[in-house]
């Protein structure tokens, strides 16, 4: 993303007003000794997707319980379109809808849509249309009048985007959206995510711990570790930073992690499954000494090969 | 003032399966200690039974069993009602991050579903009284209306005090702990009652005490009515006041 003058290019080449939508400066939150947020400081533009990455425990889901007040922070300010989170809440849920990790209530989803939809209008007929076009948007047409207790994960997480949506909000904050979801409905929903954002201007922050998935749609990562942010950026610019160039997936026939642990260069071998290996070497020669080394080996096949796998645990450390 | 007129209707769709059945509870209670008295001496005799001194089966009778059971009963009532109705939202599974991710604030919500829940219940206990009347017109000779209706206004404020309690409890602490202070309340609350009857100034510290008030008014004695109903709003608004302090400060 690049800045041009107080505008902001995205990288889906669109020219917007560079405002902040999100801002937190120096948040503090503890639950007795633990500090689940630690001096977190960040802004997210207007009109991008965001991809918020930590472990379990970073302070992913803290972070979003303290933008809707549900959780109130020790120190720090935080502020949504300008307004301060303690002070306008009100205005500020008005214009972001959410789509929380966390169970539905024991209704029918149509009940669910009706309650959050009134909020935004009073006419029923109105209100009728808009659930219509909502479950239709995100395929709950079939199962949105059941109630959510008989429904599979996947429905009810369809349910929770519909909920989030239907007062056409401005911001859309996600807690691991796409948990529960098979990858046809995964693939959608990353589908849906960008046509908000591209076609319709709106902005979306959501956690995730699926690297994959964020790379596909995300403008930029925050990537937090015990309530601090650790990396943030482009996907390529976090990559960029990582000690990955030396690192190597294989997949391989006829050799043990131990027999390749003896090759030159090597300097870790990590076994994923039987056959396939995470090799790092010592330096990031385009071809490694060991890589022709075993394919001179009549003995060994190679079934893949490739250059810059992620190490998660790098990812999540500070530099 | 429409998000909350907004967030109220919500709760009334939510919560009118429950009211029914509350209702339909305490209709049952009613129509039992209505039968019950108008055939108590049949069934005593088919039992070969003879008792003497048995209570004249007549309006007074029939409304002294009713609302006599009506502070157990409505406390164990308002402990079910009420002991689930923050825990549920702020437990492990936080359903209520959907009501409070909507235009309201967690402070709006509390004191707009404890007020919504209060007033509910007690429509409901005095339409059950209403019912009582009703019912018991079919067999006995009515008393005024308007004196059993104030009468019933007193009685049910009084009962509506256990409900303020459980909501207070439960706005910071979990179902079971609720649950245990409001038993410990009703324990509490009957041994006052059993001591207010040595002690006359102490039964405004005991709704079940203060529920006995209507015998006097019902003789249209209202000398103490005015003070019964004032000292049963502070037992309700005070609970719910301190209630709304705790989970405005309280992480959800």
């Amino acid at each position: 993303m690049k800045t041009l003058s107080g505008m902001t290019l995205t990288s889906r080449g669109k020219i917007q007003m560079s405002d902040e939508v999100i801002k937190f400066k120096n948040v503090f939150k503890s639950f007795g000794e633990t500090k689940a947020i630690n001096d977190l400081t960040f802004t997210i533009p207007r009109g991008s997707i965001v991809g918020f990455l930590g472990p379990n425990g970073a302070g992913k889901s803290t972070s979003i319980g303290l933008m809707f007040q549900f959780l109130r922070q020790d120190s720090g300010e935080i502020d949504i379109f300008g307004e301060n989170v303690k002070e306008n809440i009100i205005n500020i849920k008005k214009r972001i809808g959410l789509i929380p990790d966390s169970e539905l209530p024991k209704v029918k989803g149509e009940t669910l849509l009706r309650h959050t939809g009134r909020f935004s209008t009073s006419s029923t007929k109105e209100l009728n249309l808009k659930i219509e076009q909502m479950v239709r948007r995100v395929g709950a047409e079939s199962f949105y009048k059941k109630s959510t207790q008989i429904l599979s994960r996947g429905q009810r997480q369809r349910l929770k985007i519909a909920n989030a949506m239907i007062n056409d909000p401005e911001l859309i904050i996600a807690d691991e959206p796409s948990s529960g979801l098979d990858p046809i409905s995964r693939d959608q929903l990353l589908k849906l995510f960008n046509h908000l954002v591209s076609e319709e201007g709106k902005t979306i922050f959501f956690s995730n711990h699926v690297v994959s998935e964020i790379e596909q749609v995300c403008d930029r990562l925050l990537i937090i570790s015990r309530g601090k942010l650790v990396r943030e950026g482009t996907y390529t610019d976090i990559l960029e930073a990582l000690p990955i160039k030396n690192r190597y997936a294989l997949t391989a026939k006829g050799i043990t992690a131990e027999e390749l642990a003896t090759y030159p260069d090597v300097v870790r071998v990590e076994v994923l499954r039987n056959g396939q290996f995470i090799v790092t070497v010592t330096n990031d020669d385009q071809t490694p000494e060991f890589l022709k080394k075993l394919t001179e080996a009549p003995s060994i096949t190679i079934y893949s090969f490739s250059k810059g796998m992620v190490d998660l645990s790098s990812l999540f450390k500070e530099d | 003032m429409k998000r909350q007129i907004t967030h109220l209707l919500n709760l009334f769709e939510l919560e009118r399966k429950s009211l029914l059945i509350i209702f339909l509870f305490f209709v049952f209670s009613a129509s039992l200690s209505a039968v019950t008295l108008l055939f108590l001496p049949d069934i005593l005799k088919a039992s070969g039974l003879t008792i003497t001194n048995l209570p004249k089966a007549d309006f007074t009778a029939l409304i002294k069993d009713f609302w006599g059971n009506l502070p157990l009963n409505g406390a164990i009532v308002a402990l079910i009602y009420g002991s689930t109705a923050f825990s549920s939202e702020t437990d492990i599974n936080k359903r209520g991050y959907f009501i409070l991710s909507r235009p309201i604030t967690n402070t709006e919500h509390y004191y707009l579903k404890s007020v919504f829940k209060l007033t509910a219940f007690f429509i409901v206990l005095i339409l059950a009284s209403i019912y009582t009347y009703l019912f018991g017109s079919i067999f006995y000779a009515p008393p005024d209306f308007g004196t059993f209706l104030l009468s019933s206004i007193e009685v049910s404020l009084a009962t509506t005090i256990f409900l303020a309690v459980v909501l207070s409890t439960n706005s910071i602490l979990n179902t079971g702990a609720t649950i245990g202070i409001g038993v410990l309340f009703i324990v509490l609350d009957i041994s006052v009652s059993v001591l207010a009857q040595f002690i006359d100034w102490i039964k405004w510290f005991s709704p079940t005490a203060l529920t006995l008030e209507w015998v006097k008014f019902m003789e249209n004695d209202y000398s103490l009515y005015v003070q019964s109903i004032s000292v049963e709003i502070v037992w309700i608004v005070f609970p719910i006041v301190l209630g709304t302090i705790l989970y405005r400060n309280r992480d959800i």
